[in-house]
């Protein structure tokens, strides 16, 4: 994750410790004290939902499947997870709301001092049900909503979602739950990002987390209506304007961008022209500790049947089973030749990625969008939207043209 | 002899698409190593997957149908609590 608001206007947030190493500076209360090589951990909890997104990542359905790991085995894998030193869990799905112990292991997370946070359609989030969980410890719950009513309602399959979203919003927010929106801008709904967020932060929302599409499950289905590198950079630079705007006028939102660590040379090349070499500088020192893009290092997935995966998104291929060997095992196993290769990437990236000046922030961008778009997990990332001036600096390649 | 304190893990790895679990053998001397599985519909399929995520590294790829592995293990997660599972995936 990429926090605009921290990097631009010097907002402090939790996550700053994780993210920067600027926990100690920060005015929030820290995830963790120390700057942990660990992973958060996303967890499928089931791959059933309520809702068919053209987006989901998980490939979810409106059946239950089987497998799932029991409250037993999920509250055993907490231990272990807590033991390894997992700084936090997302608690995700399918929708994982619709399993009925997930107070249990919201709970037993917290209990055994990992930070339990939660990614929901937010449809099934009732007052009860929002209470209960904040009284389990649940820390967070990001809320997806992809647009306004009626193109939201398109894109998740139901009329009504959109509504039903705001409701849980609502539920989690009068809960007292700290609560932000996802948002995973595609070429449809890009044109309603600065809309959303108003009409989300007049009913209390002030965290917006902005995903750019990964071609993981569903995902990979639509990567044609994936955003164009000019549409894209369009975009980030819209939400770094909006995210400036709100401040200026007093109003602290938190605006993250995440997926795609071009973005981190983005916000380098933004603060250069707007405030200068002094302010691009500080931003990119922040970067650099932030480390690029985390899969396969600083974010693991497991999923609903504890096969774990390099990052949620990345579902086709599974490093083992917790079944088989505890989550640590399997993440420490370097033995395996694609983890320990994606763990010193920048080595082997290819392309226009091995000459970038920005290959130390950005890491090559998404490897499941290189492997899905060109068959080779290290070519480059085809979100990427740097200029030739931007990635190789004064000496520009000729015939280079603009985010080409 | 079965050793009586390993039991057998039998949950399914897979739903709708099947998985594949991949071994890879970097040299003629050196052993089969099992590095992970795929989601493939065909072994075809999977085989290119593999390739794609491992082949410069590999002598051979074995692939096998997960389905197919008979895993026994003296690791317990919890596997006889199938009860929970039920109790625990079904709808509120």
């Amino acid at each position: 994750m990429i926090s605009i608001s921290k990097l631009l206007c010097g907002l402090d947030a939790a996550g700053d410790g994780l993210r920067y190493d600027d926990g100690r500076e920060s005015a929030e209360e820290q995830i963790t004290e120390e700057r942990t090589t660990k992973p958060v951990v996303v967890w499928n909890l089931t791959r059933q939902c309520n809702l068919y997104c053209e987006h989901c990542y998980a490939g979810a359905d409106l059946d239950a499947a089987s497998g799932e790991l029991t409250t037993d085995e999920g509250t055993r894998m907490l231990d272990e997870l807590a033991d390894y030193g997992v700084p936090v869990v997302l608690f995700s799905g399918g929708e994982p709301m619709i399993r009925n112990d997930l107070e249990t292991l919201v709970a037993h997370a917290a209990d055994a001092g990992i930070r339990p946070v939660l990614s929901t359609n937010g449809t099934l989030a009732t007052p009860e049900r929002a209470a209960a969980l904040r009284d389990a410890g649940l820390k967070y719950a990001g809320v997806s909503v992809d647009g306004m009513p009626e193109r939201n309602d398109a894109f998740r399959g139901e009329e009504g979602a959109f509504d039903a979203a705001l409701g849980g919003i609502e539920a989690f927010l009068d809960a007292g739950v700290k609560t932000g929106l996802r948002y995973t801008i595609t070429e449809k709904n890009a044109a309603d990002m600065e809309r959303v967020v108003d009409l989300l932060s007049a009913v209390g929302v002030d965290r917006f987390c902005f995903y750019h599409l990964d071609y993981g499950g569903r995902g990979g289905d639509i990567a044609d209506a994936d955003l164009s590198p000019e549409a894209r950079r369009e975009a980030v630079e819209r939400l770094c304007d909006m995210t400036l705007e709100y401040h200026d006028e007093g109003t602290e939102i938190e605006t993250l961008l995440v997926g795609n660590y071009c973005d981190a040379a983005f916000l380098v090349e933004y603060a250069r022209d707007r405030f200068g070499e002094r302010t691009a500088a500080a931003i990119r020192r922040r970067l650099e500790v932030n480390g690029g893009d985390p899969t396969g290092e600083r974010v693991a997935d497991v999923d609903y049947q504890g096969n774990v995966h390099l990052t949620q998104f990345w579902q086709g291929y599974s490093l083992g089973n917790v079944r088989d060997r505890p989550f640590g095992a399997i993440w420490d196993d370097e033995s395996n030749p694609l983890v320990s290769k994606l763990r010193e990437r920048e080595s082997h990236l290819t392309g226009k990625c091995a000459t970038c000046r920005h290959r130390d922030i950005c890491r090559g961008g998404s490897r499941l969008r290189a492997l899905a778009a060109e068959g080779d997990v290290f070519a480059p990332d085809p979100q990427c939207y740097l200029t030739s001036e931007e990635r190789v600096g004064a000496a520009v390649e000729e015939g280079g043209s603009a985010a080409d | 002899m079965t050793d009586p304190n390993e039991t057998c893990i039998d949950q399914s790895r897979s739903d709708g698409t099947p998985e594949w679990e991949v071994f890879l053998r970097d040299a003629a001397s050196e052993p089969l190593q099992h590095v992970g599985s795929v989601s493939a519909p065909t072994e075809a399929v999977a085989y290119e997957q593999a390739s794609s995520l491992f082949g410069g590294e590999a002598h051979s790829v074995w692939l096998c149908p997960a389905a197919s592995v008979a895993r026994f293990t003296d690791r317990d997660l919890g596997a006889g609590d199938a009860e929970a599972a039920s109790s625990g995936g079904e709808p509120s």
